[in-house]
């Protein structure tokens, strides 16, 4: 090769000079972490990472820790009673106001598998992979309010504008297929989370690393489709042509970018029959369909979490499922614990475990990081918006102490890690911060969180900002 | 572990950069040093001849091996090296860092040097090379003078003539290389008329300027593109994407907000050609101006479009405290491409601003009325129909209809006729019977309306010159209530009993307040002057006097990147000294000067500068020889190519379809995307797909919901207007592949396109040769036309499917 052709080469796998790894997409198939490999940087390389891909699944809204993973004995004696001045000051909250009641435990909770994880009575699913499941008792956060918290656990900030986590692991690793994108978003529960679609932004890294969504409705990919009345032999022929009037280009203005634009369209036009086939939930059997509880020819979660077992098997390389709906105020039936909360807590349940012994029975686990989780955990006192008990049983927001789960991926499985005070309020014991919890899960990637970095607006950023320390308990 | 450096350089691309360096010494490329590769700073410190130059030859290292420790965010030993006063003191061991003049009884050479691990520094990290620490001997040697930054003090003008194309001559001479020749003319037409309105020229346009043969034909067409209302909404984009511009408030409900009016001030200041000195004036301190006027306060919704949350239960000062951070950020960022956001939490790592400098600035955007409240106030109303360009013609015209109606009703025979039929007792033919029992009760009780109403049944049926005066009247009325109103978001200064105290906020915490400060401008840069009052006003005349040093640097390095793709400083975010030096810091500083002297800050002279030199009108077209010696084209040899914007891509293909509507100003519209695209939470408000002309505006008038933008603009990198964005990086991506394939709006433009492709004729290749034309400004080769009449073939004739075929040739998509 001589050194012209060298030269273009490299500008063609990378797709915008100087801007290190977008050729992430160009040269998908883990093509960064091959090049990477060759590098200087790769013999500080310390562990092999055992998570090669992501699921990360946020029930936006925030369910209540209290009442599904973190048994608390001492509130439920509590139960009723006025709230202690201590909880209260210096503390911020949403809704509460003055003084309201402590809410004990709604469900009674028993321990399982060997590990003997507590779990509240209406996750009759979940118990049977207990022993897969590494929980982080002890996690919390800075924010109190829907939007700000949900960025904050996807992007490391309260303030829109980072990237989001399934970003930084698009730039990190690429994709493994070349006909899928890296980094896909499902949403269910017919909203958007709160934060919008920033959540899944790259913010400033380039928009190549930006989640692709998943429509529920039409098209998966948005314009994947051929307009109506196109064939795929009418769409090959204008590629073809398309590609021969571009490589004519490029002999005369000699612009690299135009061959690094003739590819782009050759995958295009490959993910336009993968994206179909990817996404065709309806060509599972009967039996994975009733295991997963999905809604035939819906939008629902249950359908999300077997498209994103679809996915993660044929290498998309980070899957973020977004389920709206868990708030739990009790200032209606459908925001309450015993309402709408515990029916979306049967959804989950079952859907989520099958997805777990789902991708066990295939072989996919041990390679696949599962998170479940959300922005943040609830009050151990009743609501009393305004002042007065609100009508139905809820709790309001609580950042200082909750629950979030990982299985797979070379987390630590039938372990349950840190506490929380008596009452569930605050973090009490071995504290994991979202910062702590983003080096650990990078970490389980292969990935130094401090090395990780973007330059931007005269810094290195990263995606743990300037904090977070890798907990290594929950490492297997 | 796996470490990744975004922007630094590919581990394959070492080599090629490693001759870039050697070859031009003076760009900087700070990751390589990361990388280990002290061999190129090694090769260019031997050759530095004495004495030493602080910038050149020693910033670089304090850069990126000692700043980390001892600078702004830590000072580890008490040693802070950025600035001179602090690095001549004795540091925490009591030891003397530097001592000018006497390197060896300087601790910091000793601590390079020694053989001790232990004290050796850096601490974490490789040893300096022997060319390292001879240069910083050499330095202290010689007094060890530190230098100020090149971007913190004035700019200097040293290049003759237009400022530009002297210093590229002598630069490429001394490289052994020439200026590319001049593009084609149909070339340089479609590349200018992108650069100044956004849009491909129209093929009138186009015939125009190639026929005309005078010496001055190039400046007079730019002249006529700087003259076209396109040329305002093509720059509009540039600065809305600094000002954060959207329709909507951020944040949970991210609820729709009213701020249209701020974005057609700035398209019309723009085509006014505001000077920029008073276009930032209006924007941060209209409202304080002394002879404020209601368009100036329409400016300062500059600062408005910072986000608003309207979550429940969120802490309202709180994130008034956010927006008045992002303004100062967004005032930084934006007009002084300085990285103030660093210092929010510590002194910066590595310029010369302090901690408290940042809240010194916070001091002076902390006083204004809004405070994160639901309704957005204050707010100022615009109503288009008493306030618009419309309103004097809609005043004239509406006096003149009613004065029409008047002499018809007169020549009807007026009120006495009236009165007569009234008297006569007759039912008159064609009045409904409520008013003819109306007509029968006493005049005096007859309210307005129905006496209206009854004159206009009565007249009307009596002369057809009264029926039409009474509709003209209607239509122009009819016209009035269509014009919008606009309720925006402005800037409003708290009385001075009401005014908040500012403080340093400890590590950035909101909640933890340090000293108080008042308003102060950073020292490192321009004097402040003590007849400026301390608010937004004062900010204002210090950032556009004439003697900030960045303020017109920051402004045509920022026309400079929309032109050439790259600025003259490329990391147009950051001119501190992580940023990159320019190679030619001369025409920056050059065209500085003039902008804000001879050119009385004028943008469209500015423009037509740049358009007009021989560096601008260079051929594209690059050879293997100059891509292996200048890749990037930062020495510029050769003109400027690259793929363009999302919103030129789709007022191009809507143009070429022959849809395009150049609708000017208004609310922001929705052109046709997916159902269910909004979906935010608590909030009713949905998308409609707009109908007829609204669905073909022009790309800066799509609505843009910060949590939902359009995804067709995210696709081809347009930000989402969350905050300040000063560059876009430029993509390419199978994304972008599907979206010009298959999305309506490219669909349509095809439909429209293939339209004009029949008008040819029944000759398929008739056909393809006038849509060719209408695309590319010029007839296809035969190899080209071989291939599209292949196609047609192959299509069954599909005239669409050929036209989606030519809005897809990268010559299409790309400024050539």
């Amino acid at each position: 090769m001589n050194f012209h052709d060298h030269l273009r080469r490299e500008q063609v796998t990378g797709i915008t000079r100087r801007f290190f790894l977008k050729q992430s997409t160009a040269c998908l198939g883990g093509m960064a972490l091959g090049l990477l490999s060759g590098s200087a940087k790769a013999s500080e390389a310390a562990i092999r990472p055992k998570a090669k891909r992501v699921i990360y699944i946020h029930l936006a809204g925030a369910p209540s820790h209290l009442d599904l993973y973190d048994y608390k004995p001492e509130l439920a004696k509590l139960d009723g009673q006025l709230c202690p001045d201590s909880f209260l000051k210096g503390k911020r909250f949403a809704f509460i106001k003055g003084v309201p009641k402590m809410l004990g435990p709604q469900y009674p909770f028993a321990q399982y598998g060997q590990g003997g994880a507590w779990l509240g009575e209406p996750l009759v699913n979940l118990r049977t992979v207990a022993d897969d499941i590494c929980f982080v008792k002890s996690f919390y956060t800075d924010q109190f309010n829907h939007a700000p918290a949900q960025l904050m656990l996807q992007t490391g900030s309260q303030i829109k504008g980072r990237p989001c986590f399934g970003s930084w692991v698009s730039y990190g690793l690429g994709s493994e297929n070349a006909d899928l994108p890296s980094f896909m978003v499902l949403t269910s529960g017919g909203r958007n989370p709160d934060a919008g679609k920033t959540v899944w932004g790259s913010g400033f890294l380039p928009s190549i690393h930006q989640g692709v969504q998943c429509q529920g409705h039409g098209e998966p990919i948005l314009f994947a489709g051929n307009p109506e009345g196109v064939s795929r032999d009418e769409r090959r022929a204008t590629l073809d042509a398309i590609n021969d009037l571009n490589r004519r280009t490029e002999k005369e203005f000699g612009d690299p970018e135009t061959l690094t634009r003739i590819s782009q369209y050759e995958l295009a036009f490959r993910m336009q029959m993968s994206v179909p086939e990817a996404t065709d939930v309806e060509s599972e059997p009967a039996h994975i369909h009733e295991m997963y509880g999905t809604e035939r020819g819906k939008n629902s979660f249950a359908n999300n979490c077997l498209l994103a077992r679809r996915l993660c098997e044929r290498g998309v390389r980070f899957v973020q499922l977004y389920d709206w709906g868990w708030d739990a105020h009790g200032d209606n039936e459908s925001n309450s614990l015993h309402g709408g909360t515990l029916r979306k807590t049967k959804v989950m349940d079952k859907a989520v475990t099958a997805l777990l012994k789902d991708l066990k029975q295939r072989g996919l686990l041990d390679d696949t990081l599962v998170v479940c989780g959300a922005e943040f955990g609830r009050t151990p006192m009743k609501e009393n918006r305004g002042g007065t008990d609100n009508a139905f049983a809820g709790r309001d927001h609580s950042p200082g102490g909750f629950t979030i789960w990982m299985a797979g991926g070379g987390s630590k499985g039938g372990y349950s890690h840190g506490a929380t005070d008596e009452f569930g309020y605050q973090a009490a014991v071995d504290k994991v911060h979202v910062h702590d919890l983003n080096a650990t899960l990078l970490h389980l990637l292969g990935f130094d969180h401090e090395k990780l970095t973007w330059f931007f607006q005269g810094r290195n950023y990263r995606l743990t900002d300037v904090h977070g320390k890798v907990v290594q308990a929950l490492v297997a | 572990m796996i470490e990744l450096h975004g922007k630094g350089l590919l581990p394959h691309a070492v080599l090629l950069s490693t001759r870039m360096a050697f070859r031009f010494p003076q760009f900087q490329f700070p990751a390589l040093v990361a990388l280990g590769l002290n061999l190129i700073t090694a090769a260019l410190a031997t050759a530095r001849p004495s004495p030493v130059e602080f910038n050149r030859d020693i910033r670089p290292i304090l850069n990126n091996q000692c700043f980390k420790c001892h600078g702004g965010v830590k000072e580890a030993g008490g040693l802070n090296l950025q600035f001179r006063d602090l690095a001549l003191k004795a540091g925490e061991s009591g030891k003397t860092a530097i001592v000018p003049g006497k390197p060896e009884e300087s601790e910091f050479l000793h601590r390079l040097v020694t053989d001790d691990s232990e004290e050796r520094m850096p601490k974490k990290g490789p040893p300096l090379t022997p060319e390292q620490t001879a240069l910083i001997r050499q330095w202290i040697a010689e007094g060890a003078h530190w230098q100020e930054h090149w971007a913190y003090t004035p700019p200097q003008a040293t290049v003759d003539g237009n400022g530009i194309d002297p210093a590229v001559e002598a630069r490429l001479k001394k490289e052994s290389l020439t200026f590319s020749p001049e593009a084609e003319p149909r070339i340089l037409a479609r590349r200018a008329a992108f650069d100044v309105t956004g849009l491909p020229p129209s093929p009138e346009e186009m015939e125009v300027f190639l026929k005309d043969q005078s010496p001055d034909a190039w400046p007079r067409y730019i002249d006529r593109l700087l003259a076209s209302p396109t040329y305002g909404e093509r720059w509009a984009t540039v600065w809305l994407d600094l000002a954060r511009y959207a329709d909507s408030k951020g944040y949970e409900s991210d609820g729709l907000r009213d701020m249209w009016r701020y974005r057609d001030w700035v398209v019309d200041s723009l085509n006014a050609d505001l000077p920029y000195s008073a276009f930032v004036t209006d924007q941060l301190a209209g409202d304080l101006l002394p002879d404020a006027t209601p368009e100036t306060v329409i400016a300062t919704a500059f600062h408005r479009n910072t986000q608003t949350n309207d979550e429940g239960g969120t802490d309202d000062e709180e994130f008034r405290t956010y927006a008045v951070i992002d303004r100062v950020n967004t005032t930084f960022d934006a007009l002084q491409g300085t990285t103030y956001g660093c210092i929010q939490c510590h002194g910066h790592p590595y310029d010369p601003f302090v901690h408290r400098e940042y809240y010194q600035m916070y001091a002076f955007l902390n006083n204004t009325a809004d405070a994160d409240r639901g309704d957005d106030e204050p707010k100022q109303t615009f109503n288009a129909a008493k306030d618009g360009p419309a309103a004097a013609k809609l005043k004239t015209d509406l006096a003149a209809a009613r004065t029409a109606l008047s002499q018809a009703l007169a020549k009807a025979g007026g009120q006495e006729a009236l009165l007569a039929w009234l008297k006569s007792e007759k039912p008159v033919p064609a009045v409904p019977d409520d008013l003819q029992v109306l007509a029968k009760q006493e005049l005096h009780s007859w309210k307005a309306p129905e006496r209206e109403k009854l004159e206009r049944v009565f007249y009307s049926a009596r002369s057809p010159e009264a029926g039409g005066a009474y509709a003209e009247v209607d239509r122009l009325q009819a016209w009035q209530a269509s014009l919008p109103v606009c309720h925006l978001p402005v800037m409003r200064e708290l009385p001075a009993d009401k005014s908040r105290p500012s403080f340093v906020f400890v590590r950035g915490n909101w909640m933890d307040h340090g000293e108080e400060v008042q308003p102060a401008t950073p020292k490192i840069l321009n004097p402040w002057h003590p007849d400026y009052p301390r608010n937004r006003l004062g900010l204002a005349k210090w950032l556009t006097n004439g003697e900030n040093p960045l303020t017109a640097r920051v402004q045509v390095n920022r026309v400079w990147e929309q032109l050439f793709g790259v600025g003259l400083v490329e990391t147009s975010e950051d001119f501190g000294t992580q940023g990159e030096r320019p190679p030619y810091q001369e025409i920056l500083d050059t065209l500085a000067v003039r902008f804000q002297t001879g050119m009385g800050w004028s943008q469209k002279r500015l423009l037509r500068e740049i358009l007009l030199s021989r560096v601008y009108r260079q051929s594209s077209k690059a050879t293997p020889e100059s891509l292996r010696l200048d890749p990037a084209n930062r020495l510029l040899a050769r003109g400027p190519r690259f793929r363009l914007s999302s919103e030129q891509l789709r007022d191009q293909a809507l143009r070429i379809g022959g849809l395009l509507s150049l609708k000017r100003g208004g609310p922001p519209v929705m052109p046709w995307q997916p159902p269910g695209t909004w979906l935010a939470p608590y909030s009713g408000q949905d998308w409609k797909n707009a109908e007829g002309e609204d669905a073909r505006r022009r790309g800066l008038y799509t609505f843009i919901r910060r949590s939902s933008a359009y995804p067709s603009m995210l696709t081809f990198d347009a930000p989402n207007r969350e905050y300040c964005v000063v560059r876009r990086l430029r993509t390419n991506t199978p994304l972008q592949s599907l979206d010009l394939l298959n999305s309506p709006v490219f669909l349509e433009a095809a439909q429209g396109l293939a339209k004009r492709m029949a008008e040819a004729g029944s000759d398929p290749e008739a056909q393809i040769v006038r849509g060719f034309s209408l695309a590319a400004f010029r007839a296809p080769d035969w190899h080209e036309l071989w291939t599209l009449r292949k196609l047609h073939a192959r299509v069954g004739g599909n005239l669409t499917l050929v036209a989606n075929t030519l809005l897809n040739m990268d010559e299409v998509l790309s400024k050539n």
